[in-house]
């Protein structure tokens, strides 16, 4: 039955409105602003491409903050989603209990920021915490590193707090291998194929465009991740753990600076787009395999 | 008869959609009819983080009953709820950004005036002489720009430091320090008896730690000018880096393994359990002193007050309520909002629940703790009155201390290095 194009414009005109309301206009209205020197007091002046040469060419903090998210992305694209395949691997064999720990896997996914932020801190506490408690019973002296707050462990611990957790990963991985049509792994079995190369030969290629949908959905994460930093360096000690994200919310919140806010807003998209594409290049994601 | 409601069915969602967006509710620029006897009822807009565990909720819950009692029938009062004073300044900071503050705003402090000055009434023209007493000429001072009044004065500063008598005597002290060469030394004192001396934060801006700091700085007359100056911009000068020196001695000598990234709570949590001896602090925290779901019975009997060695105390105006109402009938009802919570008799009542000290001139009572008559001594006493950061300093050199305390601390950055890292973010505004 074919469609009157009238009337599928009047059923996406709710849809299309509130994305123009919600998304489009601010979009329009950061972009436009990341051109204007815009402060609190009343100052809104034309200043073209000025602050993209300050924060490029001059801003030390900017360039801590892009180099620190792409660290981060690299990590949770790599690792966290390295992890969380391996795992979900593991629990396609379906051994005993593959459910419960499918589900335990997952626990950190439903916890809010908020609360991971202060049971991180309390975990990682120098006087109290859990790790040094544990590190003074072992080795029966005091331990009391501060790692959230010593400049050399900082990075490491705020990225525990988010590297192993792949829940996520593993609900969609092993969504993907357990898709898998079972004929294909039988005639691999057929021609004599062990599981190891079952799984790295066959399995690993069929969930391809899965794999690439995780490492889109860690890359990203990475380029919005804020609370979890926020509530637990604030970007310090210095400028360690400083990130895109977290630097423009000061830069707006507390440097009342506007246009250098929307500036980092407009890197940002830019950078997201980009590492969605190249991961799409990557991955082949529109290419299907069965 | 299919297609119709189905075309119905999109014409309501877009209309949903549109209204959700555009839907205005309890509009304090709208003054609604209302009340038994007819009158036009006006609708004032007033978050607050006077809410939960806040020291001042009771206050204003009780103010805000006696209010409604008195001008409830003409006057309705918004109540947003914003738990956390920082969440609060960010709110406020948003709202501003739109051109949509709310009608009266109470930061508890921190200093929104110059960056918003520009959206807020000017108040000069509804401030009496009789209204006027209110504050001390330096509360409105702290509260004005230019000759020009942005905000009413209800309480001032008067922010000194509590010591543990207990733990004193038992390092053999046997009276505050009155130099800083001799809080040194009874530091040294209490270290010697195995005693932790300070209680120390570098969290939401390192509250205790900068009191120290700051008092250190204004021990001199150059000092105590540059700690009453509004937004500073320069830091780089000998008395800030002396003592900036003398942080990063504490916090590497004398403070718990918990005070590099720990929060106020933190610090107090380590003084009401008797592991700190000492912690600079307001009277506000005198009522947990008798709390003894935080403390130990008699802890308070324990507890001793002292200004800054110097002779230094803070003692100064506090940011007040300031007014954004946007038409002329909703001013008038903010006003007497806010007049009615900044009167003589609701800063009596803050004194008695909260330990606040009121920004009027002689107001006591017999329901005040003595430690907090003990604190209002040591400010008149004082040779040098200073403001607090959070009150004068830009929010981003508030911001900035609390990430570079952390480097000072672990002696990656010098104290000279501290100080320009403050100047440069300063220097962004």
């Amino acid at each position: 039955m074919k469609v009157k194009k009238w009337k599928l414009a009047v059923f996406l005109l709710p849809c299309l409105l509130l994305f123009a309301l919600i998304y489009l206009i601010p979009l329009c209205m950061v972009f436009g602003s990341s051109f204007f020197e815009w402060r609190s007091g009343g100052v809104f002046r034309f200043v073209g491409l000025g602050n993209y040469m300050q924060a490029f060419l001059h801003d030390t903090r900017m360039h801590a903050a892009i180099v620190n998210t792409i660290i981060w992305v690299l990590l949770q694209s790599i690792v966290h989603v390295g992890i969380g395949t391996v795992i979900a691997f593991m629990l396609s064999r379906k051994l005993r209990g593959w459910k419960v720990l499918r589900t335990i896997y997952m626990i950190p996914n439903v916890i809010s920021a908020a609360a991971l932020g202060v049971i991180f801190l309390n975990v990682f506490n120098p006087k109290y915490g859990l790790i040094n408690s544990a590190i003074s019973q072992i080795t029966g002296s005091a331990f009391e590193k501060n790692w959230f707050f010593e400049q050399s462990s900082a990075f490491m611990t705020v990225t525990w707090s988010w590297l192993l957790y792949t829940g996520m990963i593993i609900i969609l991985v092993l969504a993907g291998i357990l898709a898998i049509p079972g004929d294909l792994v039988e005639a691999a079995r057929i021609d004599g194929a062990s599981e190891m190369e079952i799984n790295f030969k066959v399995r690993l290629p069929l969930i391809r465009t899965i794999l690439g949908t995780s490492v889109i959905l860690a890359a990203t994460s990475m380029l919005r991740e804020f609370e979890l930093i926020y509530l637990t360096t604030n970007g310090g000690p210095g400028e360690t753990t400083l990130n895109l994200p977290l630097y423009l919310y000061k830069t707006s919140m507390t440097d009342n600076n506007y246009g250098y806010a929307n500036m980092m807003g407009v890197v940002l998209i830019l950078a997201g787009i980009l590492t969605v594409y190249a991961i799409n290049r990557l991955f082949r994601m529109n290419e299907a395999d069965y | 008869m299919k297609k119709l409601l189905a075309m119905a069915l999109a014409g309501v969602l877009m209309l949903g959609a549109l209204s959700g967006c555009g839907g205005q509710s309890g509009s304090a620029d709208s003054p609604s009819s209302g009340g038994n006897s007819g009158t036009k009822v006006v609708e004032v807009d007033f978050p607050t983080h006077w809410v939960g565990v806040s020291v001042n909720a009771p206050w204003f819950q009780e103010r805000l009953a006696a209010f409604n009692e008195q001008y409830g029938d003409q006057i309705k009062i918004n109540v947003e709820e914003i738990a956390g004073d920082q969440n609060y300044v960010d709110k406020m900071k948003v709202l501003y950004s739109s051109n949509s503050l709310p009608d009266a705003i109470n930061t508890g402090g921190y200093n929104l005036i110059d960056s918003m000055k520009d959206q807020l009434v000017v108040l000069n023209d509804y401030i009496d002489d009789d209204f006027q007493k209110v504050g001390t000429d330096i509360a409105w001072e702290v509260n004005s720009r230019d000759g020009q009044i942005y905000g009413i004065p209800y309480t001032r500063q008067v922010i000194g430091y509590f010591y543990n008598k207990d733990l004193f005597a038992q390092a053999g002290i046997d009276k505050p320090a009155e130099t800083w060469d001799e809080f040194f030394a009874q530091c040294d004192k209490l270290l010697a008896a195995g005693i932790t001396p300070l209680s120390m934060d570098t969290a939401d801006s390192g509250w205790v730690t900068s009191l120290m700091l700051g008092a250190m700085v204004g021990q001199t007359d150059s000092g105590e000018a540059f700690m009453n100056q509004n937004l500073p911009t320069d830091y780089n000068f000998p008395e800030f880096v002396d003592a900036v020196a003398n942080i990063q001695k504490m916090f590497q000598k004398y403070t718990t393994s918990d005070a590099v990234g720990g929060a106020y709570e933190n610090a107090a949590s380590n003084f009401f359990m008797e592991e700190t001896a000492i912690i600079a602090n307001g009277p506000w925290m005198v009522s947990d002193f008798y709390d003894e779901t935080l403390v130990e019975p008699g802890f308070a009997d324990r507890v001793g007050t002292a200004m800054f060695p110097g002779g230094v105390m803070y003692n100064s105006g506090k940011i007040g309520f300031n007014i954004a109402s946007k038409d002329p009938e909703t001013l008038e009802a903010t006003l007497t909002f806010v007049k009615f919570l900044s009167n003589e008799e609701s800063q009596q009542r803050m004194l008695e629940i909260t330990g606040d000290i009121p920004s009027m001139e002689g107001i006591t009572s017999s329901e005040v703790k003595p430690l907090i008559n003990e604190v209002i001594a040591n400010g008149d006493a004082a040779a040098h009155c200073i403001n607090d950061f959070q009150s004068l300093w830009y929010a981003n050199v508030v911001d900035e201390i609390s990430i570079q305390y952390p480097l000072l601390a672990q002696g990656k950055i010098t104290p000279e290095q501290f100080a320009k890292a403050l100047s440069d973010v300063a220097a962004k505004n």
